[in-house]
C-alpha cells in the first residue's frame, strides 16, 4: 500500500501546477468570519489563508469544498482547493457553527 | 450551551460509527474485548497528545503539519486494515480446516489482536483530539460553570448512547444480512481512509493534479445529513470527490480485494 501511495505522489506530486493559483484571506473574529463572503475566480486553484484573531481554537470546515482543518487560537492556516466551477460554496466554523458562517462565490 | 452539547454529540457519534464498522468487521475474532479496550485507551491518550501539539504542528512543514500527521495516521491505518483483511481470511480458512480435521479450535494470535487495538486507536485519534481541542478552547472562552460541564457531559453521553444504539441495532437487525460481507465492509472502510489520504495530499498542496471535484451528488445525499455522515464515516461517501480521492479509493479497493482473494487461493493450494 505504501508503495502505491509513494508512486502516486511520485507521479502526481511533481507534475507541476496545472492551474493558476489565487490567494485569498479571511479572518475569524468573535467567532465570525470577516468578511463572510469572498469572491474567487473559477478554474483556478485557490489558497485560502484563515487567520484566527480569537484566542479560542476553531475548525474550518466545508462540506461543499470537502475540507476540514483545525485553526489554533491566535493562529493561522492555509487551505487549498479547486479549481472550482462557478457557484456558491459554503463553509463554517465547526466549533461555533451558529455564528461562524461564510461562503465563497466563484465566478 | 446547547451548541456545545451538539458539537460534542456529533464528534462522539462519528467515533461510534467508525467503532461500529471496526467491531462488526472483526466480529469473528474471539476474546477480543481486552484488545478493544486497549485500543480505546491508546486512542484517548493519543487524542490528548495530538491536541496538545496541534498548535505547534500547524506551523510545521510550511503550515501543513496537520495534513502530514493525518497522512501518517491514515497510511498506517490503511496498512493495518490490509493486514487484517489478509489474516482474517487465513484464520477463517485455517479455522474451518482445523475444526474439520482435528475438531480443535485455533486461537487467533495476539499479534493480530494488537493490530486491532492500533486500528481502533487510530480511528479515535483524530475525532478524539477535536473533542479535546474544542473543550479546552471552550474552557478558555466560556465561564466553566455548572451548565457548561452539564452540556459537555450530556453531549458526550447522548452521543455514546446514540452510537451504542446504532451498533446494537445493526447487530440485532442487520447482522444476519451483512455477516458474510463484514470483510467487504472493512475493505470499503480502508478505501475510504485511503481517499482521505488523497484529500490531505491535495489540501497540503503536495499534489496539484486531479484536484478538481468530479461531480456533485449533494442533491441526492449531502455529507451534511445524518445518512451522509454515517456513509462518509463508514464507507467514505463523498458528495464531491476529487479525481485523486476517487483514484485512491478505487486502487485501494482493488488491491485489498485481490489481497483477500490471493490469501484464500494460497491456502487452498496448501491443502
Amino acid at each position: 500500500m505504501k508503495i502505491i501511495i509513494f508512486l502516486f505522489v511520485l507521479v502526481f506530486g511533481f507534475s507541476g501546477n496545472a492551474a493558476e493559483e489565487e490567494v485569498l484571506q479571511i479572518v475569524i473574529e468573535n467567532h465570525r468570519f470577516v468578511p463572510e463572503e469572498i469572491v474567487a475566480s473559477s478554474g483556478k486553484r485557490i489558497k485560502l489563508v484563515v487567520i484566527n484573531k480569537d484566542p479560542t481554537v476553531e475548525e474550518f470546515e466545508s462540506f461543499d469544498l470537502n475540507r476540514e482543518k483545525i485553526v489554533p487560537g491566535n493562529g493561522q492556516i492555509k487551505v487549498i482547493f479547486g479549481p472550482l466551477k462557478p457557484g456558491v460554496y459554503k463553509f463554517f466554523g465547526e466549533f461555533h457553527e451558529k455564528t461562524a458562517q461564510g461562503k465563497i462565490i466563484v465566478r | 450551551m446547547l451548541s456545545i452539547a451538539i458539537v460534542i454529540f456529533r464528534e462522539f457519534f462519528e467515533i461510534s460509527i467508525i467503532m461500529t464498522v471496526l467491531l462488526l468487521a472483526t466480529e469473528k475474532i474471539k476474546k477480543r474485548q481486552k484488545y478493544i479496550w486497549l485500543g480505546i485507551l491508546i486512542g484517548v491518550a493519543g487524542s490528548l497528545l495530538l491536541a496538545i501539539f496541534t498548535n505547534k504542528l500547524t506551523d510545521l512543514a510550511g503550515g501543513y503539519g496537520q495534513e502530514i500527521v493525518n497522512i501518517m495516521i491514515l497510511s498506517l491505518a490503511v496498512f493495518m486494515i490490509g493486514w487484517t483483511v489478509m489474516w482474517m481470511k487465513n484464520e477463517s480458512v485455517k479455522f474451518s480446516k482445523a475444526v474439520f480435521e482435528t475438531g480443535k479450535m485455533i486461537e487467533v494470535g495476539n499479534k493480530h489482536k494488537i493490530i486491532l487495538s492500533l486500528l481502533i486507536a487510530s480511528a479515535i485519534f483524530r475525532e478524539g483530539s477535536e473533542i479535546v481541542l474544542f473543550v479546552s478552547g471552550a474552557l478558555t472562552s466560556e465561564k466553566p460553570d455548572f451548565s457548561f460541564f452539564t452540556s459537555i457531559f450530556l453531549g458526550g453521553i447522548s452521543g455514546l448512547a446514540f452510537g451504542l444504539l446504532f451498533y446494537l441495532g445493526i447487530i440485532k437487525f442487520a447482522l444476519k444480512y451483512i455477516f458474510s460481507f463484514t470483510s467487504l465492509l472493512l475493505i470499503l472502510f480502508g478505501s475510504s481512509l485511503s481517499s482521505q489520504i488523497a484529500k490531505n495530499l491535495i489540501q497540503a498542496d503536495f499534489c496539484t493534479i486531479l484536484s478538481a471535484p468530479l461531480w456533485d451528488s449533494s442533491w441526492l445525499i449531502s455529507n451534511n445529513s445524518v445518512i451522509g455522515q454515517i456513509l462518509y464515516n463508514a464507507i467514505g461517501y463523498n458528495a464531491h470527490p476529487s479525481g485523486l480521492e476517487l483514484s485512491f479509493y478505487v486502487v485501494t479497493l482493488a488491491v485489498m480485494l485481490s489481497l483477500k482473494r490471493w490469501s484464500l487461493v494460497e491456502h487452498k493450494n496448501m491443502r
